[in-house]
């Protein structure tokens, strides 16, 4: 019993500290979050009052007749903005909280509570301190009480304290998350200009051998499961060819600096990010050879051909910009996916990511952390959707989110 | 499809090709294929037979694909035909619902719910088809919004059929084509998910499949790599078959792309 709550109020300590400078942070974060809405309507406000900023027509981008600009959108018009902060509210808060609730139903499922756990690391307990324990954690709460609890502990980002590392949550995670991140962004990226070069080059030769070998090749690449393509890398590039390392995130013990230090990165990045693109550049490809093969036929482009537009630019600036619009948006939804393959290839690849943090607390029955990464991720996702939104509005302005 | 004919076949004779448990030792460790002629895939460190995991293999992970696609194809057409037959609050709660579902990293959430459980392979069965059905909603709640309007379902109204009537027999088959050809990319992704679990350890320990073999060669991936390749090549082959029917069943349903 001595040994177990000194330990346990260490915890809470922990927590403590924790929680007051959330709670700062939040409160930080609101204003800042405040003061920038306000000066986005701001500058939209003011956008729209002088000229327009793609071709500087001016009278907030109302061309006029004689102006001979034949075509031109503004970024954000102030009714988007308004949008924006709408679908925030609408959408965004709603699966925020439907995720905290399923989060809290999926922590009610554990076997055993935080009661359990703790006296399990303790080694020995009696019924007595169990039964101290868990009113000191509140779980002789109503179920009602708790789940407020547990919606202010998370409107704080208090994510409790892990079992396995001792630490809050948010710090375990947070120490993960950039190698996640930077794996994930490369990721995307690649499969973006990969998939969309091959789209249209798929598109440009339609049903002509360039793009019978390419569909072919598309479709093995989306039929192939990333971790085996990444561990066929690793035989060949590392293992026979020796090109580029197997593993891990940067040379362990190199102390390297400067340009070899970045250079040592982007090495270890190649294969993982490769192996975690190929399913969606397949993905890409086949999409924005379906769009560019539906943009190609309709009116305008004839009309652009007839102009005698050089096909150069017919191609890039009225054909692939159309041709992206859905691509962009299905690039949305694939991020919740491309979270899922980070956590096969992290564990291929020896990557210091949330993927292998998942796998550890799975292994150490870490709950909190593996709640924690679910829900961190979640909002990940969220927040680059509305992001994809305003890429969207701006590739075709009459788009209203 | 031959493809998928044959791993089919296999996983249906899979007790009677190589009877007795795959995980049992067989021959001399660490063939590699074509070494022994009764051993024509190899054998791995601890002499079993590759052949055999993987025909035994093609029963485990074809039956997860399939059931999970079943499951998901279930929930997704209620949720999806509810959302788009009815509209207004019960549309609105159901969306957000299924993007809330959307947002949820799927293989994340797989294990968090097979870390409640212990694997085995019902859970991941249910676990990989309650993270696959927001696509099939969302498809079938569009079909759904295009029919309500449609001549014959004003018809069966006015013939004053209940509404569950209408959305069975008079909806229902109508948008069917289109959601099937969605479940067999779903039955793609549920192989492709239960590999990538497997893999991970996560898998029912009982149970050889692909991903576990893969995972299991994976410790000696320097040397003695077709232990990795060839259950990985036939993920590939099956997904692959998979996936061409998929195309083939859109292009026959959908005129418009068979044009192309």
């Amino acid at each position: 019993m001595t040994s177990l709550l000194p330990r346990y109020r260490l915890q809470f300590l922990h927590a403590r500290r924790a929680l007051n400078s959330f709670i700062f942070g939040m409160i930080c974060c609101i204003g800042v979050a405040k003061l920038t809405a306000n000066a986005m309507a701001h500058a939209v406000v003011i956008c729209a009052s002088f000229d327009c900023k793609r071709c500087s027509a001016p009278n907030g981008g109302m061309h006029r007749p004689d102006s001979g600009v034949k075509e031109c959108d503004q970024l954000v018009s102030t009714q988007s903005a308004r949008k924006i902060v709408r679908r925030v509210a609408l959408q965004a808060i709603p699966t925020i909280f439907g995720i905290i609730a399923l989060n809290f139903l999926l922590l009610k499922l554990m076997p055993g509570d935080a009661a359990d756990a703790i006296a399990g690391q303790s080694g020995s307990a009696t019924a007595e301190t169990m039964e101290a324990l868990r009113r000191s954690l509140g779980l002789d709460q109503s179920t009602l009480t708790q789940l407020i609890t547990y919606l202010t502990n998370m409107a704080t980002f208090n994510l409790g304290v892990s079992s396995n590392y001792g630490a809050p949550v948010i710090n375990v995670i947070m120490e993960r998350l950039p190698n996640t991140l930077m794996l994930m962004l490369s990721a995307f990226a690649l499969a973006l200009t990969f998939g969309i070069v091959i789209g249209w080059v798929m598109a440009v030769y339609a049903n002509r051998w360039p793009d019978r070998l390419l569909t072919t090749g598309v479709l093995l690449l989306y039929s192939a499961p990333g971790f085996w393509v990444g561990l066929m890398a690793i035989v060949l590039f590392s293992a026979h060819l020796g090109w580029l390392p197997s593993g891990g995130s940067e040379t362990i013990g190199a102390s390297l600096t400067g340009f070899a230090k970045v250079r040592d990165r982007v090495l270890h990045l190649i294969l993982p990010a490769a192996a975690l693109a190929t399913f969606f550049v397949a993905i890409y490809a086949r999409l924005t050879r379906a769009s560019m093969l539906e943009v190609l036929r309709q009116d305008f482009m004839r009309a652009a051909a007839a102009k005698g537009l050089h096909p150069i630019v017919l191609q890039f600036r009225h054909a692939l910009r159309n041709a992206l619009i859905p691509v962009t948006t299905v690039a949305g939804l694939h991020l919740a996916n491309l979270l899922s393959g980070a956590i096969v290839v992290e564990t291929v690849f020896n990557w210091p990511g949330l993927g292998r943090l998942a796998m550890n607390s799975l292994i150490a029955r870490d709950f909190n952390v593996l709640l924690g990464i679910l829900f961190l991720s979640s909002i990940i996702v969220i927040v680059t959707n509305i992001v994809i939104d305003l890429i969207v509005m701006w590739l075709d302005p009459r788009v209203e989110v | 499809m031959a493809i998928l004919a044959i791993a089919i076949a296999l996983a249906m004779c899979a007790g009677l090709l190589y009877p007795g448990d795959p995980l049992d030792m067989a021959g001399p460790p660490l063939l590699w294929p074509g070494e022994d002629i009764s051993y024509p895939l190899g054998t791995d460190a601890l002499g079993r037979d590759l052949a055999a995991g993987i025909v035994h293999g093609a029963r485990v992970s074809l039956m997860v694909g399939v059931c999970a696609a079943l499951l998901g194809l279930v929930i997704g057409t209620t949720v999806g035909s509810l959302a788009g037959y009815f509209g207004g609050i019960v549309d609105n709660a159901l969306v957000r619902l299924t993007e809330l579902f959307q947002t949820i990293p799927t293989l994340l959430l797989v294990i968090v719910i097979l870390a409640i459980g212990n694997p085995s392979v019902p859970l991941i069965v249910f676990a990989i088809g309650i993270a696959s059905w927001p696509m099939i909603a969302r498809l079938t709640r569009s079909q759904f919004m295009a029919l309500r309007e449609a001549d014959f379902v004003m018809a069966a109204r006015g013939l004053g059929y209940s509404t569950p009537r209408i959305i069975l027999r008079e909806i229902l088959p109508n948008a069917l084509p289109t959601i099937i050809v969605a479940t067999s990319v779903l039955v793609a992704n549920g192989i492709l998910a239960e590999a990538g679990l497997s893999f991970l350890n996560l898998g029912d320990p009982n149970q050889v499949s692909w991903g576990s073999l893969i995972g299991n060669g994976r410790a000696m991936l320097r040397t003695e790599w077709y232990l990795t390749a060839l259950p990985g090549l036939a993920i590939v082959l099956t997904v692959l078959s998979i996936n061409i029917i998929g195309d083939r069943l859109t292009d026959i349903l959908n005129p418009r792309s068979g044009a192309r």
